[in-house]
């Protein structure tokens, strides 16, 4: 927009109004952008294509981008384990209860956060922002869960993350830039501060509610660490920290010289852990596609300010 | 609908958390154990071992050391826990294992089918017995594989000194346009034998004294002589940097003749070989060549693999309990069904008393097995991990092919197989890794050997020194742990006809 304001006369090939420097830097940043994104996107499609390839094609490297050989038992295989099944209901169990339960958390917490009325505002938001620089370490946690009970529980994978500090500044940022006049029109009328929250702030913060439990989603479903951690029960394990033993093991065996001759003939050990990893991230690829309309609004999430 | 949603989720999860609250109690032994892909718990062995032992054991798993060190600080309530050999020396430090000797008297089994010098290992210097611990046969794992077809088709006869090895190279790269060897090893042991090199450290026989092999005059001849055939040439240009999948890809795409190979490598290889049109492509093994004294060093891989521990806050009759378990694990029959399943249905027995696995049976319910091993057996080991090597033809070819030619030479055993000094965990590793660096740069040519005598100096200061003073003082005071591993002969003797030397 700014580019129309400026030197109009030095506009004549310009098409879209820009100066030959910013049709440069477009180009240049167009192309980064374009290599940032396929060295996103092409160690994926890799994996896919591995996923659906024949042990001898992976072996002789013949598989890059498009499968080879295409079959379907290594899929088969993924399935047919025990593990993978108990994993992916941990995992969805987690993924769902504990985004609920950190959007209800952060909700309730920013809310009053947002007030400038409130007493006592700062120093409250001080000692959050506290733990966002500070925190006691791996070892004194794992103690503190210990000693709460938590230690191989489902509660462990979600309620120690349920509160997000960025996520709640993001949050009451948001909340502050919902004019005051609605929720005092909506108090006149007789609703109280819950009411007020549930039925005008929220419905008018969607855009920021589905980013957010967006992070909070991918959050819980991207987590292995905690797993690893706190978890010492097999059929308790998240599927990333399933993914993560999977995916340690098979690096290791050629170094560790395992004795054992190869155990599924029929396939590659490199194509079952890439299907296992397909698998692992349909589930939260599906969310994208309906969240995505409120995602670009939701960035800009209490980022202008009135 | 969507409260409705909630309420169900939030009825589900709190069921969830419940169940896994009140877990169900009973005379069960708490076992913990590293991280496995698979559910020890309801795996087929599992199931079926405590069918036949009687002993219900419940498996939990640890990610890695150091959240082992921290269950085991906040006060464990493990009967057993599975820890590396380098962890069973540390928490032996630390105070944090049972001594078993009591428990092991109730159970002289357990003694008696373990090697003795596993017992040595983990016998403390108070005399008492803190681990229970996996003795690896001493096997020899594989040399460098050949295609068979292609020498077949050349003439080519398998090199038995440095110079025939050299001149197969040049004939391959001539006659066949293929990369003669690939491979990723710094020091690759078949040709290192040809230099009178062995293991990283060894005893010195004048000095009596455990020493390095950089001391040794044949390093500076083998690096030599691998720069030369890199520079010429005759070795994988991505020496290296190669990974295992390139080396993989390159022997399988019949791009390369030769790399290092053992038994879980050929089948693929020999797959996707035949399928791409080379159907005679077969392997076999160089075994180390002759020095120049012609003696051949053929390093073979055993040790302490696993140790297994009570946690000293466990009760008497606990662990007396425990080593139960292990005792029946260890008895022949049990040993032989959960390393090999049940006769008729998941393997048979040849004529020579060795098992060949019926697949898929085998495969489907036996493949994690040696998972559950605790102690292992030493006279029904050797005879039940056949079935592991003999689930192909391909696979069983490869290892018996390399053993029988390696078995006419007789062993080396590696000095510092049973090491238990602090030097050996604080330097070991970083030591190996500060060499093969070093060698790499020199077989690349990016350093020369005129830069040798140097970098002995840097590796001495980086703890080499300390290294070898300490593991000399061990050597002394425990000959009889060095001597053993040097001597070890291997239980395969029976099958291969070993003639230890």
């Amino acid at each position: 927009m700014g580019a129309r304001m400026m030197k109009p006369g030095k506009r004549s090939s310009a098409a879209f109004g820009l100066s030959p420097g910013e049709r440069a830097l477009g180009a240049v940043n167009v192309f980064l952008l374009t290599i940032i994104g396929l060295m996103m996107v092409l160690p994926f499609l890799n994996t896919v294509a591995k996923s659906f390839s024949s042990n001898n094609a992976i072996t002789t490297g013949k598989v890059i981008f498009t499968p080879v050989d295409f079959q379907l038992g290594t899929y088969k295989y993924v399935t047919g384990q025990s593990q993978f099944w108990d994993s992916l209901r941990v995992s969805v169990l987690i993924t769902l209860l504990g985004t609920a339960g950190a959007m209800t958390i952060s909700c309730l917490t920013a809310y009053p956060l947002s007030k400038t009325w409130l007493y006592g505002r700062k120093p409250v938001i001080l000692f959050f922002v506290f733990t966002m620089l500070f925190s006691g370490g791996m070892v004194p946690n794992y103690l503190l869960m210990r000693s709460l009970g938590l230690i191989n529980t489902l509660w462990v994978l979600f309620v120690p993350g349920m509160l997000s500090v960025y996520n709640v500044i993001l949050l009451k940022n948001f909340f502050e830039d919902i004019p005051e006049a609605i929720e005092e029109s909506a108090q006149l009328d007789g609703a109280g501060n819950i009411r007020t929250l549930i039925s005008i702030v929220l419905p008018m913060s969607l855009p920021a509610l589905a980013t957010i439990g967006l992070f909070y989603a991918v959050g819980y479903w991207d987590n292995y660490m905690t797993g690893l951690l706190y978890i010492t029960k097999p059929d308790m394990r998240p599927l990333q920290t399933y993914l993560y033993v999977i995916v340690t093991e098979a690096v290791n065996v050629d170094e560790t010289l395992s004795m054992d001759a190869l155990e599924n003939i029929a396939l590659n050990t490199e194509a079952i852990r890439a299907a296992t990893i397909v698998l692992a991230c349909v589930p939260i690829m599906c969310v994208y596609p309906f969240l995505q309309k409120y995602f670009v609004k939701g960035m800009r999430v209490g980022s202008v300010k009135g | 609908m969507l409260k409705r949603l909630v309420s169900l989720l939030l009825a589900l999860a709190l069921g969830a958390g419940m169940m896994a609250a009140f877990a169900e109690e009973g005379k069960t032994i708490r076992m913990l154990v590293g991280t496995q892909s698979f559910d020890m718990n309801t795996n087929y062995v599992g199931v079926l071992l405590e069918e036949i032992t009687g002993y219900k054991v419940q498996y939990d798993y640890y990610a890695d050391d150091n959240q082992l060190a921290m269950e085991i600080a906040s006060g464990t309530d493990y009967d057993l826990i599975s820890v590396s050999p380098n962890m069973y020396q540390t928490l032996l430090a630390q105070g944090a294992l049972k001594n078993l000797n009591a428990a092991i008297e109730a159970y002289p089994a357990v003694r008696d089918a373990i090697y003795p010098l596993g017992w040595t290992y983990c016998t403390a210097a108070d005399g008492g017995i803190y681990g229970v611990p996996n003795v690896d046969d001493a096997v020899y794992v594989g040399g460098i594989g050949y295609r068979t077809d292609i020498f077949e088709a050349h003439g080519y006869q398998e090199p038995a000194t440095v110079q025939e090895f050299y001149d197969l190279l040049v004939a391959i790269k001539k006659d066949t346009g293929l990369i003669p060897l690939t491979g990723r090893n710094a020091v690759e042991a078949v040709i290192a034998s040809g230099f009178g090199l062995s293991y990283d450290f060894v005893v010195d026989p004048e000095s009596d004294r455990i020493v390095s092999w950089l001391r040794d005059p044949g390093m500076k001849e083998y690096l030599a002589w691998m720069n030369k055939v890199y520079t010429e040439g005759l070795i994988d240009v991505d020496w290296p940097v190669n990974a295992n999948d390139k080396i993989n890809e390159k022997i399988s795409s019949n791009q390369a003749v030769m790399t290092f190979a053992a038994h879980w490598h050929t089948l693929n290889w020999v797959n996707a070989l035949v399928e791409s049109g080379h159907k005679e492509a077969y392997f076999k093994t160089i075994v180390p060549l002759e020095d120049a004294q012609g003696k051949r060093h053929i390093a073979v891989s055993n040790g302490i693999s696993r140790v297994f521990v009570v946690p000293v806050t466990a009760s008497d009759e606990d662990a007396v309990y425990t080593m139960g378990m292990i005792a029946s694990r260890l008895e022949p029959e049990n040993y032989w069904t959960f390393n090999d399943g049940i006769e008729g249905t998941h393997y048979t027995k040849g004529e020579d008393g060795i098992p060949v696995p019926i697949l898929p049976q085998f495969n489907d319910d036996m493949n994690q097995g040696s998972q559950y091993q605790i102690g292992r057996n030493q006279y029904e080991h050797p005879i039940t991990w056949m079935a592991r090597v003999h689930k192909t033809q391909v696979q069983w070819d490869t290892f018996y092919d390399a053993n029988s030619k390696a078995a006419a030479f007789g062993f080396e055993g590696r000095p510092l197989t049973f090491a238990r000094f602090p030097e050996y965990t604080e330097y070991y590793a970083a030591l190996g890794t500060l060499c093969s660096d070093y060698f790499m740069q020199v077989i690349a040519g990016t350093e020369t050997l005129d830069s040798y005598d140097d970098f002995v100096k840097e590796w001495e200061s980086a703890g080499g020194l300390a290294l070898e003073e300490a593991a000399t003082a061990w050597y002394h005071e425990n000959p009889e742990l060095v001597n053993a591993a040097r001597e070890s002969t291997s239980p395969y003797n029976a099958i291969f006809g070993y003639d230890i030397k």
